[in-house]
């Protein structure tokens, strides 16, 4: 076990007896001279009770949310009625109901719209408690009101981390294809006129938007990724792991298993207002694999230049690319 | 010189809300997810043992400062030095924006993640955790319902408590025992895919 696990199950140890009746005086000198040993002791253990008396708190509501101020909380014992997690549920949707049914009489929804520029990454949180990331060059718009969650994606691409909401919809337009969730996470790419879906978790509906109710739409799930092209979807099936490298754009690296230097080359160009440009169809055939950084446009091309071989020429705003 | 209680009010308030941004920085530059976790405790420190002489006025800033460093130092010392990769840490200039606060915490975004986190939990560990914390029973008496010993009650109701304020804190909510991995990651190493792509073997001559 690392040092660090060791201190952190310690610290848990410590949170865990102190929460027992037949607390002592004795055991609080124990645990302040541990803490005062070192900031590593300090860090676990305020971290690990910060967390622990939210989670109690969000038990129980009806308590005093100010718990900052309280070293030891009262031995609480069975304030609750709730016999179960179960009823941890009943209290979600409670509180669904109560604050997105929404104090919102108009009849009309007001529209929200996000936009990133080339190289941009955005947040976008909404009241239903979704969150969609958008990726470089990407524009969404969103309608989320008490009847209906629906959001387009005109351009670029964006992760979805959709939250239940009482078995309501989301429903997710993307040029003339219509993605709908229930909750679940998923990575949406537009390219022109393709689309690329790949579900990380959960089930979505991929139908044609021209086709509507008597079209037969798709069910994509956990670990498939679909491709739809005018008529034709094509879904690849059970990626497992692999499913997530099409979301590693959200920690900051692109991810490229056997593509061409120019499939690689475009989409670095998705990112960087400095571009690259292969100037063969060699070169540009030569497959790469690997993880880097999107904006160090730099040590790639230096990659190429080491690794393969390749002539790297820098002019300005392009760095070209070509066989020897 | 802050005291105890405002260094220990200060970190939870400021620092603690940060953890998903410092955990995503951690695993992009780090290419070891199983010590993901340890890092970030490692940053904590730090920035606990800086703070105590004085409380910094942009804890983001403060705390991505700390982070870098530390991976820094780490890449630099470690027995495989990655160039590529401590040059991206010194050269990362745009990773401050990252660190951002997820969202104002509220109520009902704890209770949907503590039931959230529930779920994830093995079945007896989350019976043990319903008990002894929902219920707000002993352990003796949580032992008894469950027919099991003290002691499993112990270690079920630590275990629980490390997954859950992880998930919590914005993490994935996985049981960490001993040794065992700590998080979920991509692994990245670029030395093993260069020498399994086309290219792999003019790498190997020119090292």
């Amino acid at each position: 076990m690392s040092a660090q696990n060791m201190i952190e199950a310690q610290a848990a140890s410590w949170l865990a007896k102190r929460d027992e009746p037949g607390w002592s005086a004795e055991e609080q000198q124990a645990l302040d001279s541990w803490l005062e040993a070192s900031a590593a002791h300090q860090a676990a253990y305020w971290r690990l009770e910060h967390g622990w008396n939210r989670i109690g708190a969000a038990a129980a509501p009806a308590q005093d949310l100010d718990w900052y101020e309280d070293e030891a909380p009262t031995p609480r014992r069975r304030w609750l009625a709730m016999a179960l997690a179960a009823s941890l549920v009943a209290m979600v949707g409670a509180y669904t109901q109560i604050d997105w049914s929404g104090a919102d009489s108009r009849p009309l929804v007001a529209e929200q719209r996000f936009d990133t520029a080339r190289g941009e990454r955005k947040l976008a949180a909404l009241a239903d408690g979704s969150r969609i990331e958008l990726n470089t060059g990407s524009t969404l718009r969103a309608a989320i009101g008490a009847g209906a969650r629906e959001v387009w994606l005109d351009r670029g691409e964006a992760y979805f981390s959709i939250a239940k909401r009482d078995g309501q919809r989301f429903i997710v337009h993307a040029g003339d294809r219509t993605i709908t969730v229930l909750g679940t996470k998923f990575n949406v790419r537009r390219e022109g006129g393709k689309l690329v879906l790949s579900v990380i978790e959960g089930r979505v509906s991929l139908a044609d938007a021209n086709t509507g109710s008597t079209g037969r739409a798709v069910v994509v799930t956990g670990g498939d990724r679909a491709v739809a092209d005018g008529a034709s979807t094509v879904v690849t099936a059970d990626l497992g792991d692999r499913i997530a490298q099409a979301a590693s754009w959200r920690d900051g690296v692109l991810t490229f298993d056997q593509s061409t230097l120019a499939e690689a080359a475009a989409e670095f160009n998705r990112y960087n207002e400095k571009s690259i440009m292969v100037a063969d169809a060699d070169a540009a055939e030569i497959r790469i694999g690997g993880t880097f950084k999107w904006n160090n446009i730099d040590a790639f091309a230096r990659l190429m230049r080491e690794a393969y071989g390749l002539r790297v020429q820098e002019d300005g705003a392009t760095i070209k690319i070509s066989s020897r | 010189m802050p005291d105890d209680r405002e260094l220990k009010r200060w970190f939870c308030q400021d620092v603690l809300p940060l953890e998903a941004s410092l955990t995503r920085y951690i695993r992009r530059n780090c290419s070891d997810s199983d010590l993901v976790a340890d890092l970030r405790q490692d940053v904590y420190a730090a920035a606990i043992e800086s703070a105590r002489r004085e409380l910094p006025g942009n804890s983001a800033g403060y705390l991505y400062a700390i982070a870098r460093n530390l991976l820094i130092n780490r890449a630099k010392r470690s027995k495989l030095v990655s160039f590529e990769l401590v040059a991206n840490l010194e050269d990362d200039v745009s990773g401050e924006e990252m660190f951002h606060t997820e969202r104002q915490f509220e109520a009902r975004d704890d209770l949907r993640r503590t039931q959230e986190g529930l779920n994830r939990l093995p079945p007896r560990c989350r019976a043990v955790v319903t008990l002894r914390k929902i219920e707000g029973y002993s352990t003796r008496e949580t032992a008894d319902r469950l027919g099991v010993g003290v002691d499993t009650v112990e270690r079920q109701l630590t275990l629980g408590m490390r997954a859950l304020v992880d998930f919590l804190l914005g993490g994935t909510g996985k049981i960490v025992r001993n040794g065992g991995p700590s998080g979920r990651g991509v692994k990245v190493d670029e030395r093993a895919k260069h020498d399994r792509s086309a290219g792999g073997k003019l790498a190997r001559e020119a090292r």
